[in-house]
């Protein structure tokens, strides 16, 4: 923990390598986010980076006490809302066969596949809790929802994958 | 049902992910070096919006123009050659950042050829309406031809990914309150803006902005515009990253001498666009002005560019000989946008002419606010104006064997550019822009048909092409529409008489808009915003339900997330409280469900109120001693309320204690 505030503190100044070792913490995490959320690939890079930049420009008003993790996840959070929300009633049909060419492991595949047939709130919701490492409450307060209603959306959404892969 | 095990196998299902080769560590330091070397980091967007456009100019220019409209566009480069190794530089950037999320340029010549083929492919195509010189129409109204996907696409993903960028650097900076707008990510102009550390006060009697930096507590007076020219009022300002920009209107008389017995001696009114540079605030530089013949009536600013509509009338000049004969000629038939006539093909001619002054649009590319980036005019008064993410909607009333209908006139607008698109009409009247809302293509629209029978109210669903697709007729009879607000598949609106029905409609199949609910309620909103997920705001006045009189201003807060049973979940009276700007201007109400404020002016005080489910509305703020125009904005845990005089400062988090005084000395 001592070890990032360092580097905020080094960041916040314009010190672009102690920027990218934060980025190396949470990079992977953001990408899982990302996809899991947006369902496709391109988009997902394309975000990312998006919020890569716009948390380079905006570090030097991370206030001390926020952790970056939290922090680089909302902003990434709010850009994945806004998509989600742009992508309205598009087709996905499209954008499943770009990832199956990327996709080696069967089971694997069938998981992932399962989740993105959840609609983009539970994704939104699921991707925050294990990717982004939210918490219910933390959850609730970003997409205006009580903490009952996170976990209960939550619950129904990994029954309807266990359904879905039991078939 | 274990949940643990199925968010182990989602998170197993990642954990071989490839990322990207963009999103790795060392390319994304390597870009953000890049950066970091640049002399203002603040400047990135529109150091990238620069370096696109200038590659727009760049490209498009092949001969000797090249040179010239170069120097122009590039503000920030000092000297050719390193305004050559910026624009290289830039590019890269831009390369960098496109290969992150789409896979067409993969070089810097690559990328040319993109740009290079959508803007010679669309910028200046030929309109299909023409007008003659003598108002004559040589061809009919015809609507546009789809253009070509491939070219649409190239468009869209070289243009697309620099307009996200802009947002998604406002979304970082989402710590501060920005303009009441109808349509998000379009914006209007406003007497107070922020940045979010500085504030930016608009004192329309004085011509002046004055310039506050803005710090928790502390307000300090950085800098100021005074605007000199005495024959023009200042309308608007607008800001963006490193410029503040006011839109004013003017008149002007000229003398001309045709011969040496013969005078012509005209008025006409004009509008102006100014830029300044405030990078440094406490010495704001003008950088480029651009005038456009007409009345100033409104404007819009998406992206790098301003919309600006105006109303022209031809000029009567009077011919003056030397024996003090006067004559009124019709001169200056053409409007003059960025002091050029506007081509003829620019001019277009409605069906009927119901007036012989123009409607002048004109748009200005930020980045070069010395000219006109493209104009349409169009032989026609404008009563309204809606303007969506991609629409122009202009309306007029239409009167016809007593009854008043609707047309509605479309244009296309991007990145710019303006094309007509087609016109369609409605039966009734509208009461404001909010009675318009365009959504996946479609317009919804509102109206009030005032018949000999009394008012009947109706909701038309138009397609593209402003053909009606479906509708609902003879609503609410004896009652007018006062409000509508859509959201999506959603459209809520009021009407009233003595009671005001809030009435929730359908619109997902475009065909077959319904009447989900109705709630009465007493009293009316005239302005109406979604306040979080399943709350309707209400701005109003509430009406004893047996005299009519009315009692004051309201506050309603309406439960919306079962439209078939909506409620009025609180309200709150300013008794006696009868004088309140924001609800006929939207602009003047300070409105943030994310922060919980609603702020307005309403009789002698500034108020702030904040609203709970439990306790309903509570006043957090109740302040006096402000005059004119007032607004509120927030900075972080800061709230200022500005008027033309001074601003006040309070603390959101320390029960709105008043923290500071700021009195304008200048």
């Amino acid at each position: 923990m001592n070890q990032n505030m360092e580097w905020v503190r080094e960041a916040r100044a314009g010190d672009s390598e102690a920027f990218s070792k934060l980025y190396e913490t949470v990079y992977k995490e953001l990408y899982k986010f990302a996809l899991y959320t947006l369902k496709n690939t391109y988009d997902a890079e394309d975000i990312v980076s998006e919020t890569v930049i716009a948390a380079w420009q905006e570090i030097p008003r991370l206030r001390k006490e926020e952790a970056f993790h939290g922090w680089i996840f909302r902003i990434l959070t709010n850009k994945c809302k806004r998509r989600l929300k742009q992508y309205g009633e598009k087709t996905v049909q499209i954008q499943e066969d770009l990832l199956c060419e990327e996709w080696d492991v069967c089971q694997e595949m069938d998981v992932r596949k399962a989740f993105f047939q959840l609609s983009d709130e539970e994704r939104l919701i699921l991707s925050m809790n294990l990717f982004g490492g939210y918490s219910s409450k933390e959850i609730g307060k970003e997409l205006k929802m009580k903490d009952n209603t996170v976990r209960t959306k939550q619950r129904r959404a990994l029954k309807k994958m266990e359904i879905c892969l039991r078939e | 049902m274990d949940e643990n095990k199925w968010k182990e196998a989602i998170q197993r299902s990642a954990r071989d992910l490839k990322i990207p080769d963009s999103l790795t560590p060392k390319n994304v330091e390597d870009v953000i070096k890049e950066k970091s070397q640049k002399k203002e980091r603040n400047s990135f967007p529109f150091v990238l919006g620069a370096a696109v456009c200038a590659l727009l100019f760049f490209n498009s220019a092949w001969n000797q123009e090249r040179e010239a409209v170069h120097k122009e566009e590039i503000v920030l480069a000092e000297g050719e050659e390193e305004k050559e190794r910026e624009i290289k530089e830039k590019t890269k950037d831009i390369s960098i950042l496109l290969k992150g999320g789409l896979h067409t340029a993969e070089s810097y010549e690559e990328l040319e050829a993109v740009l290079l083929n959508w803007h010679s492919g669309n910028l200046r195509k030929e309109s299909s309406y023409l007008v003659d010189e003598d108002g004559a129409v040589i061809e009919n109204y015809v609507s546009r031809e789809e253009e070509g996907i491939e070219q649409k696409q190239a468009k869209m993903e070289t243009q697309t990914s620099y307009a996200r960028l802009q947002s998604s650097l406002e979304d970082a900076r989402d710590d501060y309150s920005r303009t009441n707008v109808q349509e998000q990510y379009v914006e209007e102009g406003d007497i107070l803006k922020t940045d979010g550390s500085y504030l930016y006060v608009l004192n329309k009697e004085e011509r002046k902005v004055n310039i506050v930096k803005a710090e928790e507590e502390t307000l300090k007076e950085e800098g100021s515009i005074l605007f000199t020219p005495l024959n023009e009022d200042i309308e608007e300002m607008y800001l963006d990253e490193e410029r503040l920009y006011l839109i004013t209107k003017g008149t002007k008389h000229s003398v001309e001498e045709e011969r040496e017995d013969t005078y012509y001696l005209s008025q006409n009114t004009y509008t102006t666009l100014y830029t300044y540079d405030i990078a440094d605030k406490s010495s704001p530089k003008l950088m480029g002005e651009v005038e456009i013949d007409g009345n100033y009536r409104t404007s819009r600013k998406t992206g790098d560019y301003f919309y600006i509509f105006t109303e022209y009338s031809p000029q009567f000049v009077t011919r003056y000989t030397k024996d003090f004969e006067g004559k009124e000629e019709l001169r200056g038939f053409i409007p003059l946008a960025g002091g050029e006539k506007m081509p003829v093909s620019h001019i277009l001619l409605p069906d009927r002419i119901q007036d012989s002054s123009y409607l002048v649009i004109a748009s200005v590319n930020v980045h070069a606010p010395k000219q006109i980036a493209d104009s349409k005019a169009m032989v026609s008064s404008a009563s309204l104006f809606y303007v969506s993410e991609k629409s122009i909607y202009i309306t007029l009333p239409d009167f016809q064997q007593g009854e008043e209908d609707t047309q509605i006139l479309k244009f296309h607008y991007e990145n710019g550019r303006i094309d007509a698109k087609g016109a369609g009409k409605v039966k009734g009247r509208l009461k404001d822009s909010f009675s318009m809302n365009e959504y996946k293509g479609y317009l919804r629209v509102v109206t009030t048909n005032y018949t000999q029978e009394g008012e009947r109210n109706s909701l038309f669903v138009l397609d593209e092409q402003l053909n009606i697709w479906g509708k609902i007729e003879n609503l609410a009879e004896g009652e007018t529409v006062q409000s509508a607000r859509f959201l999506g598949d959603m459209g809520y609106f009021v009407t009233f008489r003595q009671t005001d029905p809030l009435f929730a409609v359908d619109l997902k199949d475009p065909a077959k808009p319904s009447i989900l609910g109705e709630l009465k309620v007493t009293g009316f909103s005239s302005y109406l915003h979604f306040y979080g997920t399943d709350l309707l705001f209400g701005l109003g006045y509430e009406v004893d339900a047996y005299s009519g009189k009315q009692q004051g201003v309201k506050l309603s807060m309406f439960d919306i997330r079962n439209p078939e049973k909506m409620m009025e979940e609180n309200k709150y009276v300013l008794q006696n409280e009868h004088i309140c700007p924001a609800i006929e201007n939207y602009r003047a109400l300070t409105i943030h469900p994310q922060k919980n404020i609603i702020g307005f002016l309403c009789g002698d005080a500034y108020y702030l109120f904040s609203y709970e489910k439990e306790k309903g509305f509570q006043i957090n703020l109740k302040e006096e001693g402000f005059s004119g125009d007032v607004r509120g904005a927030y900075i972080g845990e800061m709230f200022y309320v500005a008027d033309k005089d001074k601003i006040n400062a309070y603390h959101i988090k320390n029960g709105f204690a008043k923290t500071g005084e700021l009195h304008f000395t200048s």
